[in-house]
């Protein structure tokens, strides 16, 4: 082997991809990669769904980005691109940085070709002739998965061949194991100790798999073979850091959230399949119960909002996460919640739409959706964490408010959220946000009024089980007593309180808004919400150590909004501009029905995420305008 | 109908199949064209390589062109891939990573690789070869730690380098024989004439010698000869000339001697072959015999030669303007090298 | 806050008050009825209230889920944990508190709109998790509160105020469907039936799982040919003596037939 590349800066975050087609295992083998980064002491973000095209059973990639620093977001390119089949790593090229590294397999069990022969013609299909041959079928006719990637690299990219195929056979007898081969040929490569990858190979292949000797056999084969063959070039490399990640732990969005959900004693979980919030529902299964909690799959949406809205009227903290498809079919219970003034949590993880949409690619498209979701005046509470930490943080924070203030609660996450690995450090929960029910007091109960007209717009709720706390709470505009009634003055009284109860919530609840960035006046500031904001933070890294004059804002709840401080912010900026992942600028309408500041926006529908390198241009283009 | 754009491969990157593309890319702007190469680098200027240990340059910076050169000409470079059969009756090659590879038309110019006498086989892993950008690294990361090299055979190559380490402050041993005398030929006058040069520029000479052992002794290496001498060593370079690398010809059925035969339009044996630089052997109609090519100005002439026959122009070689090399104030002619001066 | 004026008292009905407080209506709240006058669904109130009261059930353990429509209006009438929800949506929110207080009562009260139309959707998957909640299916074969059209339980061919020309549509059968989702407890009753309906109620509430009660209901105001209540006391015969309420396939027999038999269909006891 020959030079040992520079070790990384966060500038020269390392971004790995592993592709391979659906038995491959690719994904099994980015996750032991990252958590063996991850112990190693790097900031990890993985985002598997990274892809522009999944398939069912054909394409599966493991994206990750590893880098010293804090980071929230994806790069644009890929450095180092493993290719556990050729045919769908070729698509993945044009992501591959100028300089980028390609693994492959240089010992293919068949022959392979530079094209897919189905683009060639009539003659040339017969010329290439049974030309492939496999133990299963013999000698067979090429198919378009009977090609190699040597030759589509860029000029400047380094090719690295390592006999995966042969080395896997070798050790383990069977050609599924080129996943673990590849990853003892990273580790020799790129500088990864072997030790960490070790240990996460046993932990999770040791269980199921019973020889777990040849499994760290085929790891060892792989890194021998390049320490005896490669001359490495490329300049990428890691090295153990010496930082404490011990309360780190690997966690996605939805793990996030549903860690929230077990945290703050929600009992029930009432959901329906939907990408990209399945998993939520997943992991609930197996964890509720054992917090004496229920799951429920329902037969639509409708349902698993109304056995959440049942059991939030019984006293009992329930949650439903769903994307937006799944959403729309929520919007009459949204409103009933708002009417009736019961605590629901609802996550939407929003996927690429309208409609069916985008069922696997991020968006942030559904924001109209979950501020206006509902007929008549409909307040409610929408809250956008920006990361897998807050994604646990606001979920827990949406428990306690919809409680509090008996309301809807919409946590709007997006796909890159809810799929991205992250490290993080989950911050502990304070204790009295684990119940936030405003019960009636000895006073209230002399004349008990679920609907009582308050300061702060917040009735006393009686639970059920309590004596004399008798209601009827409804859909229809009801006065204090609970008579449903349709006068102007109720209809105004009633309307002004559950309005009146948001504003106490961001008096009381919402916290400031964070700025981040030079203070002072600037030329450019940043507003944005979600996951677009990690992406943000990260290019103002970069930005800042330019010294350039930039700021940004991180706005996590979205209704209510705190005006006074973003106005102070925006009063502070030249320039504002507003990043966001859809067409019209959702955000930026929001902030403009609030704010006269002429906004500059910065939409894009990608299917994928906003990198921090699209950021950073963007800012540069107008600090330079 | 327009006619379908043609795949012309290279088979070597150096100057002859560099500059073959070069030809081909402005003779046919939409032609599908790939260079192949063994080599894991792209690959680099030899003229540069004094400069490149002495200033800690980039290795890139000494690449002949640039990557993006490749991008915008949109020319795909395969390194670090080996060709290992041509089947010119299928108009196929076979690589080492068993993909099968179609051409309409093949040039080879796979150039020459270090000759190792058969006496030196077994010593093969105690020889440092010099032929490629990642051998130019290892030296420059091992160059604090040499003081004494010796250059086994005095090859060009070899000469060049030794020039290169003359300028770092090493000091050199060369063990001079007629195998080992390449490009040159080797007769007496040139030879005195060579080990006089070598001499005023305070290069050991063992003339007439031959390298019977190498023994690897702490981080150096004892070299000894038929003539009884032995010599501490801190490196053994491998300079006893170059033979063409053309053993993927086997089977091919394309006609080979030295090098691989070729007319005086560069065109090979078999139909749509073509070969050119150090791996080939041309006829030149000017000697009416066959040549072997080597050196960098031929390399570089033969390659546009025969791009332009594969764009079907009918071009027919003729004899380089032969090059000089001046080693301690002696001249001498070579054909087919641009000449350098280890004299500064 | 000076748009914020006290509430005039124009609500509570003082009478009714003392009434409650003395205890004699214990399940009723000081809200009247709003049915029309000779209505069926009073009678399935009365039944309905003195199978808890026979039942012991306390108010403050008793959670009544029901949809929209004039069944819709019941929880304002009962004393107690009530929840007027939206069309069609009783069931999901009736099993969500379910779960959620495993120890309290919950009863969902559906119409014939409301439980077989918008909301039927969820009747298979309701019976299929087999929540301990009972259902009353209010059947008045109309849709009443909208005055008028054609409900799933209308007869085809009656004229309504949706179908002029007469509903092109078969009604449902609904205790068919319940038994064929294997809900384990089915009953029909009849609302001018009041000791019957309220055996029902008793039985269906002590049920452990899922209980589906069908109440054919006169609507007095729109139906002038179907439910009416000669015809459904012409109509309406109890169930043989010696059924076997424990045969699905006698179950399956009543259910199909033409004959309209009252009483526990199906009782499948949990075991």
């Amino acid at each position: 082997m020959g030079g040992k590349g520079s070790p990384l800066t966060y500038e020269k975050s390392l971004t790995i991809e592993i592709c391979g087609s659906s038995g491959d295992r690719a994904l099994a083998a980015g996750e032991i990669l990252i958590k063996t980064l991850s112990d190693i002491g790097y900031h990890v973000i993985s985002f598997d769904a990274y892809p522009a095209e999944i398939r069912g059973f054909g394409k599966t990639v493991a994206h990750m980005r590893a880098g010293r620093e804090f980071m929230l977001s994806l790069s644009r390119k890929v450095d180092i691109l493993i290719s556990l089949s050729d045919r769908y790593a070729i698509e993945q090229l044009r992501n591959l940085n100028d300089e980028g590294v390609v693994l492959f397999d240089n010992r293919p069990n068949n022959v392979v070709y530079e094209d897919l022969p189905h683009d060639a013609d009539q003659t040339e299909a017969h010329r290439l002739g049974p030309g492939v041959y496999t133990e299963k079928e013999g000698w067979k006719t090429p198919t378009k998965d009977d090609v190699s990637i040597a030759g589509h690299l860029g000029p400047g990219m380094y090719l690295y061949g390592i006999p995966l195929y042969q080395l896997s056979q070798k050790t383990t007898n069977e050609s599924r194991s080129r996943n673990i081969v590849v990853l003892g040929a990273v580790a020799a490569l790129f500088n990864v100790p072997e030790k960490e990858f070790i240990n996460n190979l046993t932990a999770k292949l040791g269980k199921k798999d019973k020889s777990i000797e040849s499994i760290i056999a085929a790891f060892e084969e792989g890194r021998r073979y390049v320490i005896e063959n490669i001359v490495k070039l490329d300049p990428y490399s890691f090295e153990k850091l010496s930082v404490d990640r011990k309360s780190y732990r690997l966690m996605d969005g939805n793990k996030a959230v549903a860690q929230a959900a077990i945290d703050m004693g929600c009992k029930l979980y009432a959901g329906y399949p939907i990408t990209p919030a399945t998993k939520i529902m997943e992991i609930l299964s197996d964890e509720l119960p054992r917090h004496g909690g229920v799951v429920v799959q329902t037969e639509d949406e409708i349902s698993a909002i109304g056995h959440v809205t049942g059991a939030g009227f019984a006293g009992v903290r329930a949650m439903t996460a769903t994307s937006g498809p799944g959403f729309c079919l929520m919007t009459e219970f949204i409103g009933y919640n708002v009417m009736s003034e019961n605590p629901i949590v609802v996550v939407d993880s929003q996927r690429g739409g309208p409609a069916t949409g985008l069922p696997t690619k991020t968006e942030q498209s559904d924001l109209n959706h979950a501020l206006f979701a509902g007929n008549g005046d409909t307040p409610r509470i929408v809250v956008a964490p920006t990361s897998a930490k807050e994604c646990y943080q606001w979920t827990a924070e949406a428990f306690y408010l919809a409680e509090k203030y008996q309301t809807p609660v919409i946590v709007l996450m997006d796909l890159f959220l809810s799929l991205s690995v992250r490290n993080v450090s989950l911050d502990p929960i304070p204790d009295y946000k684990k119940g936030g029910n405003k019960f009636p007091t000895q006073e209230d109960m002399k004349l008990y009024l679920r609907q009582k007209i308050t300061d702060d717009g917040v009735s006393p709720r009686a639970l059920p089980g309590l004596e004399n706390g008798y209601q009827a709470v409804s859909g229809l505009e009801q006065n204090e007593y609970g008579t449903p009634v349709y006068d102007e003055l109720s209809h105004t009284r009633m309307t002004e309180k559950r309005f009146r109860k948001i504003q106490t919530a961001l008096e009381n609840d919402v916290p400031l808004p964070q700025r981040i960035g030079v203070s002072g006046r600037v030329k450019v500031g940043v507003i944005s919400w979600g996951s677009t904001t990690g992406a943000v933070m990260d290019a103002l890294d970069s930005i800042l150590k330019q010294g350039k004059s930039v700021a940004m804002l991180k706005v996590i709840v979205i209704n209510p909004l705190r005006e006074k401080e973003i106005q102070a912010f925006f009063d502070d900026c030249e320039k504002v501009l507003v990043p966001e992942l859809n067409y019209e600028g959702q955000f930026a309408n929001w902030l403009s029905m609030h704010f006269q500041k002429k906004l500059y926006r910065y939409n894009k529908v990608a299917a994928r995420p906003i990198t921090h390198d699209e950021i950073e241009e963007e800012i540069n283009r107008l600090l330079e305008e | 109908m327009a006619k379908k754009a043609l795949k012309y491969v290279i088979i070597g990157d150096g100057h002859a199949g560099n500059s073959a593309a070069e030809t081909l890319r402005r003779g046919s702007p939409d032609a599908d064209i790939a260079i192949i190469s063994a080599k894991p680098t792209h690959y680099f200027d030899h003229s540069m390589l004094a400069s490149f240990l002495l200033d800690k340059k980039d290795i890139t910076s000494l690449y002949l062109y640039p990557y993006t050169w490749y991008k915008e000409h949109t020319i795909r470079l395969r390194l670090n891939q080996t060709v290992i059969r041509v089947d010119p009756g299928k108009h196929e090659l076979m690589l080492a990573h068993n993909e099968r590879m179609h051409y309409d038309r093949l040039l080879v110019a796979s150039g020459a690789k270090p000759k190792l006498p058969e006496s030196l086989s077994r010593y093969k892993g105690l020889l440092t070869m010099f032929t490629d950008a990642v051998d130019a690294m290892k030296l420059r990361e091992r160059l604090g730690k040499l003081k004494h090299v010796t250059m086994v055979g005095g090859d060009c190559i070899g000469l060049h380098l030794a020039g290169s380490m003359l300028k770092l402050g090493k000091s050199i041993t060369c063990i001079l024989n007629e195998y080992s005398f390449w490009p040159l030929e080797y007769d007496t006058s040139v030879k005195d004439k060579l080990i006089e040069g070598l001499k005023k520029k305070h290069i050991e000479v063992l003339a007439d010698d031959i390298t019977t052992e190498i023994v690897k002794e702490g981080t150096g290496l004892t070299v000894m000869t038929k003539n009884g001498k032995i010599i501490k060593t801190d490196l053994a370079f491998l300079t006893s000339g170059m033979i063409p690398n053309i053993d993927f010809l086997d089977g091919s059925g394309i006609d080979v001697q030295t090098g691989i035969l070729v007319d005086e339009y560069m065109h090979t044996s078999a139909q749509d072959v073509w070969a050119a630089g150090e791996c080939a052997t041309v006829y030149y109609p000017e000697l009416k015999d066959y040549r072997q090519s080597t050196g960098e100005v031929n390399a570089k002439m033969l390659g546009n030669i025969s791009a332009r026959n594969m764009l079907d122009e009918k071009k027919a070689v003729s004899l380089a303007e032969p090059g000089k090399i001046t080693i301690g104030g002696e001249d001498f002619i070579t054909y087919g090298w641009k000449g350098f001066s280890i004299d500064v | 806050m000076d748009h914020y004026v006290k509430p005039e008292v124009y609500y509570p009905d003082e009478d009714i008050r003392q009434v409650r407080e003395k205890g004699i209506l214990q399940y009723r709240s000081e809200r009247l009825p709003t049915w029309c006058p000779g209505c069926g669904y009073f009678g399935i109130e009365t039944a309905l209230t003195n199978a808890l009261s026979s039942l012991g059930i306390m108010p403050k353990d008793l959670i009544i889920v029901s949809g929209i429509g004039c069944v819709g209006r019941y929880p304002f009438f009962v004393r107690g944990y009530g929840m007027h929800t939206l069309h069609g949506r009783a069931l999901p929110v009736a099993s969500g508190a379910k779960l959620a207080r495993q120890e309290l009562t919950v009863l969902a009260l559906i119409g014939d709109g409301d439980g077989l139309g918008i909301g039927a959707g969820h009747l298979p998957h309701t019976i299929r998790r087999n929540p301990d909640i009972t259902c009353v299916l209010f059947d008045n074969a109309i849709y009443g509160l909208t005055k008028g059209q054609t409900s799933p339980m209308t007869p085809q061919h009656q004229v309504t105020r949706s179908h002029p020309q007469g509903n092109p549509d078969p009604r449902m059968n609904p205790v068919l469907l319940a038994l064929s989702y294997g809900a384990t407890y089915v009953a029909r009753g009849f609302a001018g039936a009041p000791d019957e309906m309220q055996n029902l109620y008793e039985e269906g509430i002590k049920h452990k799982g899922f209980s589906f009660i069908h109440i054919m209901s006169p609507c007095v105001t729109f139906d002038k040919v179907n439910y009416l209540y000669e015809n459904l006391r012409k109509w309406v015969r109890p169930l043989p003596q010696g059924y076997d309420s424990g045969s699905l396939d006698r179950a399956f027999d009543v259910a199909r037939g033409t004959e309209v038999f009252t009483g526990v269909i199906y009782n499948k006891p949990f075991l």
